[in-house]
């Protein structure tokens, strides 16, 4: 591999890690309050697509206020998942809540089939074209078939250098939240001790509230991003990238913040490395995430950043 | 208004099948000391879990300042004025002592008041200033359950219940712990006190129930408590 290709490959690891632990972050925030595997949070992802599709293509708004609709719809979403499903059952055992989320999950699934086609729709022309651009560095100009172009160099596309930029900023952002405002403080506390924070006055379900409705704004945004690198729409477009994430902040240490970052950059760099240094094993791209998985589970099921569970008797 | 802060009739609560409580009533009067004694599983916890909404009567009523507060839920509860010190401390691991403290005072806005209760209990326990930025969950044991009463109090209560302070403590530090639970009263606060240390809740109390599987079996003054021989025999080990 040559030095140029390698530093593609790089950047676009990292871009895709990105949007990994996006999303990631929200499985992990919810596993830490809930101890619940929110299996919808990948349709959460889907949704806010679609939503940004259509505030472009049916309310002709312009493209940059329809993120902002579309990641405060996901924000919505999320938050009234949990108040319709998952709050009515809190108190159940944990095996209820789980097969609840794949129910939500198979709902959302279908209520997206059912509103927005399964017919795929190509979310090309939504965006303005710089952001499927490419940067050039290096590289020399030649005349070819009469046009003049640019052969060689280091090609890395906008929206790569996009996705990595807006990703540390939300989780700056989050990071933020989750430090230094006292809702965050409590966000913290909720995961350690739901009872004893309530005693200390907190409304535990507005806390579990806001903590669904930031995570799946995260996803909301790299759904976004997502979609914009991979310009397809359809109702299941959310699983993999879900199921992938989930990968992510099991190897990061489910329950961790930080663990969920670095897994999802993790996952991204290997997924793109593997296929760069053996092409011949592309096929395998999404069944590599399962091997990590799979290794994580059986020699490190805490992941890198998790803690050992101790279960006082 | 009555003379009571708290006053509990006919209170019956389950867990699941168990009867935790089978009906007690008690009174707690405005600026006292409170204590209820008696054995483990006798229902001490309970009664104040209850009063603090973490778990639901089946029967009964809980009247704080004259209104009804039995199936409020419990932040609720704590924006009233009542605060509960759990038992086994419930600190948060990995908050630090100061975020510890600051989540006592969640639900107030008065930036200037949370600033004067902190200084209370930094008074009260210096040795939190000092960790003020550790993790609770590295505190020792007695220094936790300092941390478990300050936290209480930042809320300003009007009253203040405390389950167990002294329980695993070092001696010396359970005479600091009952000094500390005086000079609150001294300000103001109406404490209601759950001990296993009989005598010494005995001590600083103005009043005493004896509860013992789930039925209140004595209630008198504390000084005739202290006296009474079947207390002696059963809690004060004379």
């Amino acid at each position: 591999m040559s030095f140029n290709n390698f530093i593609q490959n790089l950047l676009n690891g990292i871009s895709i890690g990105s949007l990994y632990a996006l999303i990631a972050v929200g499985y992990t925030m919810v596993y830490g309050i809930l101890k619940l595997i929110n299996f919808a949070h990948g349709d959460v992802f889907m949704m806010a697509v679609y939503f940004c599709f259509y505030a472009v293509t049916l309310f002709t708004v312009p493209w940059w206020l329809s993120v902002i609709i579309a990641v405060a719809g996901a924000a919505l979403l999320g938050f009234l998942i949990d108040r319709v499903a998952y709050k009515p059952i809190r108190n159940a055992p944990r095996i209820s809540a789980l097969i609840t989320a794949i129910g939500v999950s198979f709902f959302l699934e279908s209520l997206a089939v059912v509103l927005f086609s399964g017919v795929a729709k190509s979310f090309r022309k939504v965006f303005p074209s710089f952001l499927g651009e490419m940067i050039i560095i290096g590289g020399e100009e030649q005349v070819k078939y009469g046009q003049n172009v640019i052969v060689g160099g280091t090609r890395i596309p906008v929206i790569t250098i996009i996705t990595i930029i807006t990703t540390a900023a939300v989780l700056l952002i989050l990071w933020r939240i989750v430090y230094h405002t006292k809702q965050g403080m409590a966000m913290r506390a909720v995961s350690m001790d739901i009872p004893t924070t309530s005693l200390m006055g907190v409304n535990v379900n507005n806390i579990i509230g806001m903590t669904f409705a930031l995570g799946s704004a995260l996803a909301g945004i790299g759904g976004i991003l997502w979609a914009i690198r991979y310009p397809q729409l359809w109702p299941y477009m959310g699983f993999l990238p879900g199921i992938k994430a989930f990968i992510a902040a099991i190897l990061g240490g489910i329950g961790s913040i930080f663990g969920a970052v670095v897994g999802g950059l993790i996952l991204g760099v290997l997924e793109i490395m593997i296929v760069g240094f053996f092409p011949s094993l592309a096929g395998y791209k999404d069944a590599f995430a399962f091997l990590i998985l799979i290794v994580v589970l059986s020699v490190k099921p805490s992941g890198l950043m998790g803690q050992k569970e101790i279960k006082k008797v | 208004m009555s003379a009571n802060i708290l006053e509990i009739k006919d209170l019956h609560v389950n867990y699941g099948a168990i009867k935790a409580l089978k009906g007690i009533s008690l009174k707690v009067p405005k600026g006292e000391i409170i204590t209820i004694i008696g054995a483990n599983g006798a229902g001490k916890t309970t009664t104040v879990s209850t009063i603090a909404g973490l778990l639901k009567p089946i029967k009964g009523e809980i009247l704080f300042n004259d209104k009804k507060i039995n199936g409020l839920p419990s932040h609720e509860i704590n924006h009233l004025g009542i605060s509960l010190s759990p038992e086994g401390r419930r600190i948060f691991p990995e908050l630090t002592v100061l975020e510890n403290l600051n989540m006592g005072s969640y639900s107030s806005k008065d930036k200037a008041k949370i600033k004067g209760d902190l200084e209370i209990v930094f008074n009260l326990f210096p040795r939190l200033k000092e960790r003020m930025k550790q993790l609770g969950g590295t505190l020792s044991g007695g220094e936790q359950q300092m941390l478990a009463i300050g936290r209480a109090m930042m809320s300003s209560p009007s009253l203040l219940m405390l389950d167990e302070p002294s329980l695993g403590l070092a001696p010396i530090l359970v005479d600091e712990v009952f000094d500390s639970i005086e000079e609150l009263n001294k300000k103001g606060v109406t404490i209601l006190l759950i001990e296993q240390n009989a005598a010494k809740a005995l001590q600083i109390s103005s009043h005493g129930y004896v509860l013992e599987t789930g039925n209140i079996t004595l209630s008198d003054s504390s000084d005739k408590l202290l006296s009474n021989s079947k207390v002696k025999e059963a809690f004060l080990g004379v």
